[in-house]
């Protein structure tokens, strides 16, 4: 059993998200010493801008990255497992795309609608991940179909996209946002609390699935001579897959390279199983993402780097390395 | 142990299996046989539960398809034909034969954790148990996939085409594990081939299908006395007595 699927190893991790939740709360462009720090933490009078500086700006924005990390990670590693495929991610399938472009329809159509967009955003992920798999099952082989087929029906929405901002100059300049990815436009903690919901749904529903997922992973012959109703958790699987990719989507647009390359770190730190890795993934990713967030809002600062270009910078020289690895594996 | 009654099964508008009707004796080894697309490996998946058929499977008089999937797969496993490629480890994969025990958590009981120790000193592979499925070699493998099946813990085992990406030496192995399973654990065994000799050397019973339609039906000391091979596979046989005193006989072309 490797020491990061152990209860000791989740509790390195966790500390380690705690780390750095913290400092992501305390960096900012206001410069503030320890003490003004604990004052605004705990609403001490006297301390009211900083407070509100933390409380309205820094802890949404910090939780938004653990959320999206979270969120992004496991639809990454519920999708690898059902489709057998570790190039499987929201984004590389576009379900990202298919809710993205959900998103800037609402965006354009009803303007002020926008409490409602992690729903919309999720109809979008999951009509998406119906035709990719639809797709997909009539190609001859339908590991890399899903992947060929993902690839076609990102270009097509995104397209949807562009076409969408290019006839109104808001959502133009609201698009140039979410097709990179960011966190800036969080602006309380009541905006995350609908898609919060839907994360933790997810990963509670994908816990108690994680055994029978893994008997999936071994092909539907085996899986259902293993007694899995197949087709209804191939069902469940997407639906949750698809329920963390959009709710992410819908407060910090079309981040790249977590879902693809988190779920391949914690297969290495926690072994094989879905059960092992879940746990591992949620908490890699919040910690990847308030990482990235805090590199982002500090490395060019006062200035800000968007957290979608932060992940894809670091993310794909990592995910080489990690091919790499496999390769050199594979050779072995 | 299980009935067969005028089994159909269509693929569009191609009919796979023909009104095949049969009986599979408990505590045996029962060989189908056939050629490539003679519809031996559907009627495995008909018993799995994954093909869509006509005509009724019953086992120990309860039909199969009034059996809730978890119920069915506590009663009747199946080795496929292709193993599929996994990285989890042998323990690990054996688990997984417990799929069919799990509560709603999704958690293993002691006793899934005992029938797998069980699944594996059965099939040799308890030092194996932290290997990766991946890094090992194929008769390794089909013994690893072999642990999943035990796991399961059901009276029929099936298994389609175990020997036919073994060297000889693994086959036979594979093949006394398959005799011991029926010996001493009192399965059933059903095992698809093609490989006529193998079958005959190995079976008990042997049912060939040929086009979809069974044309034989029996022990395999019919079979081999009968014409049967020789019209439907075009191959002629001799027989002859290996070094432990056995008679076993050779389909050659």
């Amino acid at each position: 059993m490797r020491f990061f699927s152990r209860p000791k190893g989740l509790l390195v991790l966790s500390a380690v998200l705690l780390l750095t939740v913290f400092a992501g709360i305390a960096a900012g462009s206001a410069k503030m010493d320890a003490a003004t720090f604990f004052a605004a933490l705990v609403q001490r009078d006297g301390f009211e801008t900083y407070s509100t500086i933390l409380y309205s700006l820094r802890i949404p924005r910090v939780l938004a990255a653990v959320l999206a990390g979270v969120g992004l990670s496991v639809s990454g590693a519920v999708l690898q497992s059902m489709t057998g495929n570790a190039l499987a991610s929201p984004n590389i399938l576009g379900i990202n795309a298919g809710a993205g472009f959900c998103m800037i329809a609402l965006l354009v159509l009803f303007p002020q609608a926008t409490a409602i967009s992690p729903a919309v955003c999720f109809a979008g992920a999951v009509l998406t991940a119906v035709l990719i798999l639809t797709l997909a099952d009539r190609l001859p082989q339908p590991k890399t179909g899903v992947i060929l087929a993902g690839i076609a029906v990102t270009a097509v929405f995104n397209a949807g996209i562009s076409l969408l901002s290019l006839l109104d100059t808001d959502v133009l300049a609201a698009y140039r946002y979410f097709s990179v990815g960011g966190l800036d436009g969080v602006k309380g903690i009541n905006e995350l609390l609908l898609p919060g919901s839907m994360i933790a749904a997810s990963i509670l529903l994908s816990m108690l699935l994680s055994t029978r997922m893994d008997a999936l992973s071994l092909g539907d012959a085996t899986a259902s001579a293993l007694g899995i109703r197949t087709r209804q958790l191939r069902t469940v699987c997407l639906l949750m897959a698809a329920a963390c990719a959009a709710a992410t989507v819908s407060f910090a647009g079309l981040l790249g390279f977590v879902g693809l390359v988190v779920p391949h770190l914690a297969r290495r730190l926690a072994g094989n199983t879905l059960r092992a890795q879940l746990p591992v993934c949620a908490l890699l990713g919040a910690i990847m993402l308030t990482l990235a967030d805090l590199v982002g809002r500090t490395v060019i600062a006062p200035s800000e780097l968007p957290v979608g270009i932060v992940t894809a910078l670091c993310g794909a020289p990592f995910y080489f390395r990690l091919l790499l690895g496999r390769a050199k594996h594979a050779y072995d | 142990m299980l009935t067969i009654e005028n089994l159909s099964v269509r693929y569009g508008k191609k009919e796979v299996l023909s009104a095949v009707s049969t009986h599979i004796e408990k505590e045996r080894i029962t060989a189908i046989v056939g050629k490539n697309g003679s519809g031996k490996s559907t009627l495995l998946s008909c018993l799995t539960g994954t093909v869509a058929y006509t005509g009724s499977i019953q086992l120990n008089g309860t039909p199969l398809q009034t059996l809730p999937p978890k119920e069915r797969a506590k009663k009747i496993s199946l080795m496929p034909q292709l193993l599929p490629d996994t990285a989890l480890t042998v323990q690990q994969l054996a688990l997984l034969g417990r799929s069919a025990y799990l509560g709603f958590a999704g958690r293993y009981s002691n006793a899934d954790t005992a029938a797998v120790a069980n699944a594996l000193q059965l099939a040799q592979m308890e030092s194996f148990a932290d290997r990766s499925v991946q890094k090992l070699s194929g008769g390794e493998r089909q013994r690893a996939f072999l642990a999943m099946l035990l796991a399961q813990d059901t009276p029929l085992m099936a298994f389609d085409e175990p020997t036919a990406h073994l060297d000889t030496t693994a086959a036979a192995a594979f093949e006394n594990c398959l005799r011991m399973l029926v010996q001493k654990e009192k399965k059933t065994v059903l095992v698809v081939s093609h490989d006529l000799s193998a079958a005959a050397n190995l079976a008990d019973t042997i049912l060939c299908l040929h086009e979809g339609r069974l044309v034989f039906a029996g022990t395999t000391k019919k079979f081999t006395d009968s014409q049967t091979a020789e019209s439907i596979f075009g191959v002629r046989k001799t027989f002859f007595t290996d070094s432990d005193g056995c008679q076993r006989v050779l389909y050659y072309r």
